[in-house]
């Protein structure tokens, strides 16, 4: 259960300020122990960071039989939690992309075996990517402190659907597609950092009913919020609030040619200790 | 039996080959006498070769750990050894091996003589030791036969001199009745049945302290609001949502379609009111 999961005690935080905060620390710590020359900045960091979030998502999509979506959540939850701990100097983000997935995977019981994860890659990157997966695998798992468990907002978008479909006989079919593609976009943003995900799901299925003119007010006074005197106001706080980071955070997106320009820079000040091109790595790896 | 280049054969066919003293083996030609050949160990020849190869290093190559400094050197040394145990198994460089053990031998032919001569001791200890430990247990054995005898003997005597008593009309007080059975107890060991009487009954007691489980319903923490229980989700209609019928082996397994409904409801409602 969520109540007593790693995931909510561990990794859910009061506030934005808070998560920013844990992000500059590990920066900080890892410029400190290993100072490059011309480092990348932090906020060079952070849009990297997002720009490979969305990447993820897109290279968790291309698999057939489709990946569910709790288990791309599951992946996108990991790599973005090794950011509240360590720089992208040390790990770098496309490298976390692939092991982040290929672990979510693995925990999800999507079954795939190293070589089938590869085929959907070009030929010349397969035996790189390959290699630096299973090399970083136990660098992930300590980076997430071992807390694999991870709760997808996706469940609890069904179980509301279908409560409101039985209890209020309401037409959710529309309501589903809108909800789950307005999800695939806030998980993207911090609220998975904020917010258990039954009140993310709340969240996409309001914004959702908002637009296509639903009435959802009656429904969550009268079945969820009955018993909480304060709760309808609070619960619609919280909604806005992560309406609004989601809108804040939709203007951040990097363009082709600017990643790719921090991806250059990011490859001169990497530690090389932890690239799985350089020489160095693999003496490192075998002393784990 | 088997030869020292590694190579089988029967036994029948020996004794016609060794007429004479020496002849050469039949698949590589190399002169042999007949102590060149031993009884076969493994039924893999590869393992047998391994053996005998690491039988043979391992009598000159025998440093011991405290004759290194540090517990690296001693690994690498270690190391050192099985790299040329290997070598020599899958015949790679052999000159190049055999001069290498050659030379060690020559640089270390005192400490090879003296950690055998230790090894040779120690084997003896070990071995007096065992011959020891069996006497000993031994004497243990008979200790307790003789006083087994000695007790039932006894108990003979004592039941005599009870129905002598009796015979002869004296009558004992209660007390003085019991007195003369309970002290020879006193000072005789604890038979080993006795013992385990005993311990028996000890664990008996302690069992039977312990409290009877109690079953308490668990209790689930949504702080939520409450999902309807997994009885009647189907009565309210909610499994007509979920399209995926159970076939017959999963129905029988246990599974229904309230399961699944339930766990849906339930992380939908967990931490509704997650800091309200």
């Amino acid at each position: 259960m969520f109540n007593e999961s790693t995931h909510k005690k561990h990794w859910l935080f009061p506030d934005l300020a808070h998560i920013d905060k844990l992000r500059k620390e590990a920066y900080d710590k890892h410029i400190e122990t290993y100072t490059p020359l011309n480092p990348i900045t932090y906020e060079e960091q952070s849009l990297l960071i997002r720009h490979y979030s969305k990447e993820l998502i897109k290279f968790c999509s291309v698999y057939n039989p489709p990946v569910p979506p709790g288990t791309i959540y599951t992946a996108l939850t990991y790599f973005n939690r090794i950011y509240l701990r360590e720089a992208s100097i040390q790990l770098q983000p496309r490298d976390m992309m692939f092991s982040c997935a290929y672990l979510a995977f693995k925990v999800d019981e999507y079954n795939l075996s190293i070589d089938q994860f590869l085929k959907v890659l070009p030929k010349e990157m397969q035996s790189l990517v390959g290699h630096t997966v299973i090399s970083f695998e136990l660098t992930v798992m300590s980076a997430l402190n071992c807390e694999l468990a991870v709760y997808s907002p996706y469940r609890p978008l069904h179980g509301l659907l279908t409560d409101m479909k039985v209890r209020h006989s309401e037409e959710v079919e529309l309501l589903k597609d809108k909800s789950e593609k307005y999800l695939s976009l806030s998980i993207l943003t911090d609220v998975i950092f904020l917010y258990p995900p039954s009140q993310i799901a709340l969240c996409a299925i309001y914004i959702s009913c908002e637009d296509l003119g639903i009435d959802i007010e009656q429904y969550m006074t009268e079945c969820l919020f009955s018993d909480q005197p304060d709760g309808m106001k609070q619960a619609i706080k919280i909604v806005r609030t992560q309406d609004e980071i989601l809108k804040q955070h939709n203007n951040k997106y990097l363009g082709d040619s600017e990643w790719k320009i921090i991806e250059e820079k990011l490859g001169k000040c990497r530690n090389p200790e932890f690239d799985p091109r350089d020489p160095n790595f693999t003496f490192r790896n075998k002393q784990i | 039996m088997i030869n020292e280049c590694g190579h089988k054969m029967c036994e029948n066919c020996m004794n016609t080959i060794f007429t004479r003293p020496t002849a050469p083996c039949p698949e590589c030609g190399q002169p042999l006498k007949k102590s060149d050949y031993r009884e076969r160990q493994f039924d893999d020849m590869y393992i047998e070769r391994d053996v005998n190869i690491r039988k043979e290093i391992m009598r000159d190559f025998n440093k011991r750990e405290e004759d290194f400094d540090t517990l690296e050197e001693y690994n690498d040394y270690l190391e050192n050894v099985e790299e040329m145990i290997h070598k020599r198994v899958n015949n790679i460089n052999i000159l190049e091996i055999s001069s290498e053990i050659e030379k060690y031998k020559k640089d270390n032919r005192d400490q090879i003589y003296r950690n055998r001569r230790k090894q040779e001791q120690e084997i003896r200890d070990t071995q007096d030791k065992f011959d020891r430990d069996i006497t000993d247990a031994e004497i243990r054995r008979d200790e307790r036969r003789l006083e087994m005898i000695r007790e039932k003997q006894r108990a003979k005597e004592e039941n005599e001199r009870k129905l002598d008593e009796l015979i002869s009309g004296k009558k004992l007080s209660p007390q003085q009745e019991e007195e003369p059975v309970n002290r020879p107890k006193e000072n005789e060991p604890i038979s080993f049945a006795k013992k385990e009487e005993i311990s028996y009954k000890l664990t008996l007691n302690k069992h039977l302290k312990e409290e009877p489980y109690v079953y308490t319903p668990m209790r689930l923490h949504l702080n939520g609001p409450t999902p309807p229980p997994i009885e009647i989700i189907d009565t309210l209609g909610y499994n007509l949502y979920f399209c995926n019928s159970i076939e017959g082996n999963r129905l029988a397994g246990g599974f229904s379609v309230n399961v699944a409904c339930q766990r849906v409801l339930q992380e939908a409602f967990t931490d509704l009111y997650y800091n309200m």
